[in-house]
């Protein structure tokens, strides 16, 4: 019976490192992963529009387009399409209101 | 203490003698190149799961480009898919020089005519912006398809023939590869919503040189022309016609505008194109760069023809870049490069009143995809 003993530790220990290394490339393939899902979370696009003399800015609505009419008032255009920066995304979180100059 | 005995031996009798006998079979097995076959192993798992990766993108691409065309009330979509993305051109023979850009554009031009069909049968009540938003989203579909086929061929092949530095080479270079997938996934959402691109700064700059109240027509296939007047100077401002996802014909649009204003005894003063161009690592999104020659990314039949007519009739040809990455460049233009559209614009104003002279006529250039910018 004692003579057991060691193949059940060797076998044990071998069990436990090809655990570790499987967890650990799993984790690591999880991560490649959840980092191209992440890379696919859209930007906020802002709209400016050009109402007289003054810009105001909008989240982008589908059918915008630069140089196309606006319903912010009468006469109104876009100017401009931007996606905004992650980071200034980041400091915008939880007030996604229409941004005004 | 007695060593506890195993078959007439000590314990660490038996942990030394295991551990050289693993010693030795792992040496034996290195000079069998098991250590290269086991590096193998893990660089296909590695290869495998990034192709996995690129294979979920292309189909999702692919399920997008349906569902749009699906939605804009398309026709007989299947076929259309099954036509267009795996279409190919067949570069031209070019061990005999002669007439290689004739045969290119003429591909070219067929290839786009074909296209136009194409979308024109399966997407007959839609406008020509919703058609061309159609086919740059199969066009991305088809290019997703490409690279997995590629890889999937790469890595099959490299098995098949045990070809250990093809895969290892493959391994290597697949971040990057997975990388180009990622930026042409992501870029199909905004062609598809018509946000424009980083590649349309080009245009965006000639549409603000022109402003809004400028009379744009038609000048050659999806491209267009206005003239304005700058600090005495004319300006003829060419860009391809939006919103629609296009690039134009730019060149041709160019040489046709040179060669009417030379005929009516006007010869331009200056050629000066504007585009977008990829930047170093390193070197800051938007920043501007000026310099000689034809600010076009083409394979060469619209470039050749900016460096003819100014060659032709000896019209200075100057240029602006505007710097942003591969990524940046054909995904929702950021706001690094749309205030690098203003610098552009000031740049190119300044250009302007240094090189002509008040009477002369100046021939702006916007090259690059127009998406989401009209005029």
């Amino acid at each position: 019976m004692e003579g057991q003993v060691m193949p059940y530790w060797l076998q044990a220990l071998l069990l436990i490192v090809s655990l570790a290394g499987i967890i650990y490339l799993t984790i690591k393939q999880a991560r490649e992963v959840s980092r191209v899902m992440e890379s696919q979370k859209p930007p906020r696009i802002i709209t400016e529009v050009k109402c007289g003399d003054e810009i105001i800015k909008r989240d982008f609505q589908e059918g915008d387009y630069v140089g196309g009419p606006s319903a912010e008032c009468e006469g109104g255009r876009v100017v401009g399409i931007y996606a905004v920066a992650e980071s200034q995304q980041g400091e915008q979180k939880g007030r996604r209101k229409p941004l005004l100059p | 203490m007695q060593p506890v005995s195993l078959m007439g031996g000590s314990l660490p009798d038996w942990i030394s003698a295991v551990s050289q006998l693993i010693f030795l079979v792992i040496f034996v097995l290195l000079f069998l190149g098991a250590n290269q076959r086991l590096q193998v192993y893990v660089w296909k798992g590695d290869i495998r799961s990034k192709l996995s990766m690129i294979e979920w993108m292309a189909a999702g691409a692919r399920r997008k480009a349906r569902e749009y065309i699906v939605k804009n009330r398309g026709s007989d979509v299947d076929t259309l898919l099954e036509r267009t993305i795996d279409f190919f051109i067949i570069e031209p023979v070019n061990i005999e020089p002669i007439d290689i850009i004739k045969r290119l554009d003429h591909l070219f031009n067929v290839r786009r005519l074909r296209f136009k069909e194409f979308f024109k049968d399966a997407m007959k009540d839609v406008s020509e912006v919703v058609r061309s938003r159609a086919e740059v989203a199969i066009e991305i579909a088809a290019a997703l398809n490409y690279i997995y086929k590629v890889v999937r061929h790469l890595l099959m092949y490299g098995e098949k023939t045990k070809n250990w530095v093809l895969i290892m080479q493959l391994q290597l270079l697949m971040p990057a590869i997975l990388q180009q997938a990622q930026t042409l996934w992501k870029a199909q959402d905004y062609f598809i919503k018509g946000v424009p691109i980083g590649d349309g700064a080009g245009p965006l700059v000639v549409y603000r040189l022109a402003g809004p109240e400028a009379r744009w027509v038609d000048v050659d296939d999806e491209t267009v022309a206005a003239e304005v007047e700058f600090e005495g100077r004319r300006l003829v401002l060419v860009k391809a016609k939006g919103p629609a996802s296009s690039v134009g014909r730019p060149g041709h649009a160019v040489e046709k505008i040179v060669e009417d204003l030379i005929a009516r005894g006007s010869k331009p003063a200056l050629l000066l194109t504007i585009d977008a161009a990829l930047k170093l690592e390193g070197e800051e999104t938007g920043s501007i760069a000026e310099g000689v020659g034809a600010a076009i990314g083409d394979p060469g039949p619209e470039k050749i023809r900016f460096e003819r007519v100014a060659a032709e009739n000896g019209i200075p040809l100057r240029a602006i870049a505007i710097k942003m990455s591969e990524e940046e460049a054909i995904t929702a233009m950021n706001e690094k490069v749309y205030k690098g559209v203003e610098k552009a614009v000031e740049r190119a104003r300044k250009i302007i009143l240094e090189e002509t002279r008040p009477g002369d006529i100046a021939v702006v250039v916007g090259v690059g995809n127009t998406a989401g910018i009209g005029q």
